[in-house]
């Protein structure tokens, strides 16, 4: 029993940490990516490659997953940058769906068969099997991965990509350069799903292409929605709820035909409910009511007033404000 | 011959894409959300079809009334359900896109549930071949170009040269104008679902009977037609037409060199690059509709 609960744990690690990188381009970066999953899929390939292939240390695997997902990112923020951030949404569908398709062409990528033999990764001389490691790994990987977020969003480089953000023509004019910011935003957010994947890949041993599709993608999308875009413990939250669903929802009997179908219902449902109860996310629900379209704020935090709330520390002053500029969509919104 | 036989498959099957986008362009145009439901739309449309016409027995015309009845429903539900609740959160536009896309997920999965994951065929008859020469096409496929080009000029007809179309187009162009000269643009909002969600029954009817309908075409259709809209312009439906038609005839014509797994890869890779070099579509709207 423990250890399925373990297992469920390294599951939710995964999730959590490719929400963060999801959250990095949604929340900070006003990239609007539909196919996360993707992107961590990359991830978990390139893990799987370099283990079959080249080292199976897995520091050594941690690190050139996560480069080649910051590179596979980067291509991502400049498609980004080049199309409009609504449209993006289409575009990164599209673009998922080529990568997905890719791996399950090319046989060196896996093909229809997927990435099998996934040889034991080692660290520090041990091998790393078995779910109570894995959640071990899990948990220090997240910690690791909420800090380097953290200190990411809040640099220099956050606060611009909240800029661009929040009014693309205002950051030009300030000498800022959307184009690159959605680049390295691009890029950090593939430090996470690189991450993501090379634990993912180490633990089943196995990576098909066919795993990271748009029901893996709405599951990340799912996560962000419930616990938050925009917030740095938003994605663990979400990640959390998501996997105890996912965890929960197993422990059910169903019946084959249903097996598949139930949770992604679920997640469609719990989506619909926030969307309509708590469109900023549970997170946000602490700090005050949505902002209204027709702009009329009340009180409202400050991106720094959010982060220090979100990580306990009191409010002060200089966290409030009142009338942030209104991030007014392209081409509006109607309904 | 080959590069011929797939010239005509990929105006058969382009001609339905233009017809399918063209449903959700009118919405996009009008009321600028991202209704990727429209897949929804799409796959509720033809399985109802599908279970009245074949599984109950009741015969075709029943079955297309009952695929228009549900498309309308499913829209209007959509529209007064969904996206007024919410309209007023903080990037709208985003949450929107996804509930649309959850509210896909989860029908893609209810139809999977009750009707399985294979591929079924609404309208047998129409997949049968008739030879041109020496190249075959199905008799879907001839009523397929047929109906698109009479929903299309339909649709310009209704646009152009009646009062709630120009009212429509006003809409799309202007809305806070709209509101001024006209009050309340809600009514207007309403004809553009129903109008586009009834768009997309012709479109499933025709795919449906010649390359199958099956659960997961609810994300697959549904993605194409947005991309295709965008590409050929937002408000212009002979751009969502022309475009629609170059995804389907290059689609097809990749299968020249490429065998048929590659097709996903190819018509989306396509997508993203028609995106990449024309990001604010294909054709401008020299008005709204043309």
């Amino acid at each position: 029993m423990l250890s399925y609960w373990e297992s469920v744990f390294v599951q939710a690690a995964v999730t959590i940490i490719a929400a963060l990188g999801l959250n990095l381009q949604i929340g900070f970066a006003g990239i609007y990516l539909a196919a996360p999953a993707a992107l961590y899929g990359v991830g978990a390939v390139l893990a799987a490659l370099v283990a079959i292939h080249i080292t199976s240390s897995f520091l050594l695997v941690v690190v050139l997953s996560i480069v080649g997902s910051m590179i596979a990112g980067g291509v991502f923020g400049a498609v980004a940058s080049r199309i409009r951030g609504e449209y993006f949404i289409i575009a990164s569908m599209a673009l998922g769906f080529v990568l997905t398709g890719l791996g399950n062409q090319i046989d060196f990528l896996g093909g229809t068969e997927g990435l099998t033999g996934i040889p034991l990764n080692n660290l520090f001389g041990d091998y790393l099997v078995g779910n109570q490691t894995f959640a071990i790994v899990g948990l220090i990987a997240v910690v690791v991965a909420v800090a380097v977020f953290a200190l990411l969003v809040n640099s220099t480089m956050g606060r611009r990509w909240r800029a661009v953000m929040n009014d693309e023509s205002a950051a030009r004019s300030l000498g800022l350069r959307p184009a690159r910011l959605k680049v390295t935003a691009g890029m950090a957010s593939g430090i996470f799903f690189g991450l993501a994947g090379a634990i993912y890949a180490a633990n089943l041993e196995f990576v098909s292409s066919a795993d990271f599709g748009i029901n893996e993608s709405f599951l990340l999308i799912v996560a962000i929605v419930v616990g938050g875009a925009g917030t740095v413990s938003g994605p663990v939250l979400g990640g959390l709820i998501v996997a105890a669903i996912s965890g929960g929802l197993a422990e059910i009997n169903f019946p084959a035909s249903e097996a598949g179908v139930i949770p992604e219902i679920a997640y469609g449902v719990v989506l619909v409910a926030i969307l309509v109860a708590a469109p900023s996310g549970l997170m946000r629900l602490r700090f005050g009511r949505d902002r209204e379209a027709d702009g009329e704020s009340r009180r409202a935090l400050s991106w720094q007033g959010r982060f220090n709330a979100a990580v306990g520390r009191p409010l002060g002053p200089g966290d409030l404000v009142v009338g942030e500029p209104e991030d007014e969509p392209a081409t509006g919104r109607r309904a | 011959m080959l590069f011929l036989q797939l010239l005509i498959n990929g105006i058969v099957i382009g001609s339905q894409y233009a017809l399918v986008a063209v449903g959700f362009s009118m919405i996009f145009s009008i009321t600028r959300i991202f209704h990727i439901a429209q897949g929804a739309t799409y796959l509720l449309a033809g399985y109802v079809c599908l279970e009245v016409s074949q599984r109950l027995h009741l015969g075709l015309v029943l079955g297309i009334i009952a695929a228009l009845g549900a498309a309308v429903v499913f829209g209007f539900i959509m529209q007064e359900g969904l996206y007024r609740a919410i309209a007023h959160a903080e990037h709208a536009l985003f949450a929107l896109f996804v509930g649309s896309f959850g509210i896909v997920v989860v029908v893609d999965n209810l139809v999977s549930w009750a009707f399985g994951d294979n591929v079924v065929q609404i309208i047998p008859s129409l997949s049968r071949n008739v030879a041109i020469g020496s190249l075959q096409v199905s008799v879907g496929g001839l009523v397929g170009i047929g109906l698109t080009i009479a929903v299309i000029l339909a649709l310009w007809l209704l646009l152009g040269r009646t009062r709630i179309g120009t009212l429509l187009r006003a809409l799309a162009s202007d809305e806070e104008l709209f509101d001024m000269t006209y009050g309340s643009a809600r009514h207007y909002r309403r004809i553009a679902f129903a109008l586009g969600s009834l768009l997309v029954v012709p479109g499933v009817l025709m795919i449906g009977s010649i390359q199958g309908l099956q659960p997961s075409d609810g994300i697959t259709i549904g993605t194409i037609l947005i991309a295709v809209t965008i590409v050929g312009g937002i408000g212009s439906l002979t751009g969502a037409a022309i475009s629609g038609l170059a995804v389907g005839i290059i689609e097809n014509l990749a299968q020249w060199k490429l065998s048929i797994g590659w097709d996903p890869v190819v018509t989306y890779g396509l997508i993203v690059v028609l995106m990449l070099l024309k990001p604010n579509g294909l054709l401008k709207p020299l008005r709204v509709a043309d």
